[in-house]
């Protein structure tokens, strides 16, 4: 059951090709206040840098997460669920 | 929009006139809605015919289409490529025309059957160099795909009285993301501060339809278009309360009312649902938004917060283990 889905490399009929970033854990809260910069949260701050460069959709969670550990040491940790096909995730956001 | 790259492409779409005066009578240009009609076209062209040749002919407005072009497109899409280019190139409505940009047209014509292809060409000549256009477009390489990006972006920093604590950077939060966002090229972003579950709501079925949609204090404001290509992500970002109950996330409007309590699961995610907007909706409407992807950034806590300390403690047993109503003690400065 490995197999590698028919039509691979184009957007699967039927995946919704949806990935939501959560700016917490399961069950943990998220920070108001970055260290960083005060006028904004930490997920929103990362965020905004994300989207300070082309990047594709598919690297913006990794590297949230990496910023948002940092800014808060480790308190906050993003999520991510959902998935993209290789089409979907490989499109590109960022000024 | 990238007007420019497009006037060519949408000239020879819409049968525009070739520059130099040209002594045969332009030809008729009808509404699709009109052409449905085909004697009201005949009675349409007559009228056109016996109107003096000194009047010049002014350009169409954006939303008309040739008579010819409309019934193409209805042939096509009883083809399957034809279907498949006027599913790709969203082209089913007149209003849709000004998304087609050259490289989608280059892209579609080789896959065409080469009678649809000589009928697509045909319906684009009528502007005399229109033919010459979309064959250059054949032969010169696709240039990389245009981005645009469909994006809703909401903030929550004032809520109503269940919830006790005033959020000091979710409005901030949106507004800059919304900026960034709308300095993406092709780029429709719509910002909702403070808005109510109703608001909420009606933004995401108007983000999902491409149609109008309310800022918080229901003022009319546009929407991202529905013009999408095989390139737009649906973005949506939202920085304000968010719970989490049996697993499932929710996230809190301005007007959100405090659930009644009830030592049963089903009751409490039944009234959670009423008072506050469900991810799983939001999932739903961004999928039918018909983008190749969707992205959702959410900026908020994913636990019970302390305002719904006491309403949690009567939850059922089962209720409470950590999978299922997840509970972490209430701190200063979080999102919940």
């Amino acid at each position: 059951m490995r197999a590698l889905p028919a039509g691979m490399g184009t957007a699967a009929p039927g995946l919704p090709n949806l990935m939501i970033s959560f700016a917490a854990a399961p069950g943990k809260e998220a920070l108001d206040r970055s260290s960083r910069v005060p006028s904004h949260s930490p997920f929103t701050a990362a965020l905004l840098r994300v989207l300070s460069a082309p990047r594709r959709l598919i690297d913006v969670a990794p590297f949230l997460t990496d910023e948002v550990v940092a800014d808060t040491g480790g308190k906050q940790q993003p999520h991510v669920g959902g998935s993209y096909g290789v089409s979907a995730g490989n499109l590109v956001i960022g000024a | 929009m990238e007007v420019a790259k497009n006037d060519a492409t949408r000239a020879a779409l819409q049968g525009l006139p070739a520059p130099a005066p040209s002594p045969t009578p332009a030809p008729p240009r009808i509404s699709p809605k009109e052409a449905a009609a085909l004697r009201q076209q005949r009675i349409e062209a007559q009228q056109r015919r016996n109107q003096p040749a000194a009047v010049t002919p002014t350009p169409p407005p954006v939303d008309t289409v040739p008579a010819d072009l409309a019934q193409l497109l209805r042939e096509l899409s009883l083809s399957a490529h034809g279907a498949n280019l006027v599913d790709k190139l969203g082209v089913t409505s007149v209003s849709d025309l000004k998304y087609i940009t050259d490289d989608m047209i280059s892209k579609e014509l080789p896959t065409m059957k080469p009678v649809e292809r000589a009928k697509l060409l045909a319906a684009t000549q009528t502007g005399g160099s229109a033919n010459t256009v979309v064959q250059s477009h054949v032969a010169a390489p696709a240039p990389a795909p245009r981005l645009r990006v469909r994006a809703l972006v909401i903030g929550i920093d004032s809520y109503s009285s269940p919830v006790p604590r005033k959020l000091g950077n979710a409005i901030s939060d949106a507004t800059t993301i919304h900026e960034a966002l709308c300095k993406l090229p092709g780029a429709h972003s719509t910002l909702l501060t403070d808005c109510s579950k109703a608001t909420f709501e009606a933004a995401l079925k108007d983000f999902r339809d491409g149609t109008g949609t309310c800022d918080g204090r229901g003022m009319r404001v546009t929407a991202a278009p529905k013009g999408h290509d095989e390139t737009t992500p649906a973005l949506f970002f939202f920085a304000g309360h968010g719970i989490q109950v049996s697993g499932r996330n929710y996230l809190v409007p301005a007007d959100f009312a405090m659930p009644h309590r009830s030592d049963k699961l089903e009751p409490m995610l039944r009234d959670t649902e009423r008072a506050c907007v469900s991810l799983s909706l939001i999932e739903e409407y961004m999928e039918e938004a018909e983008v190749t992807a969707a992205a959702l950034w959410l900026d908020c806590c994913r636990n019970v917060p302390d305002f719904l300390a006491d309403w949690a403690q009567s939850a059922p047993q089962e209720a409470c283990a950590p999978c299922l109503l997840a509970w972490a003690p209430p701190r200063r400065g979080c999102r919940t």
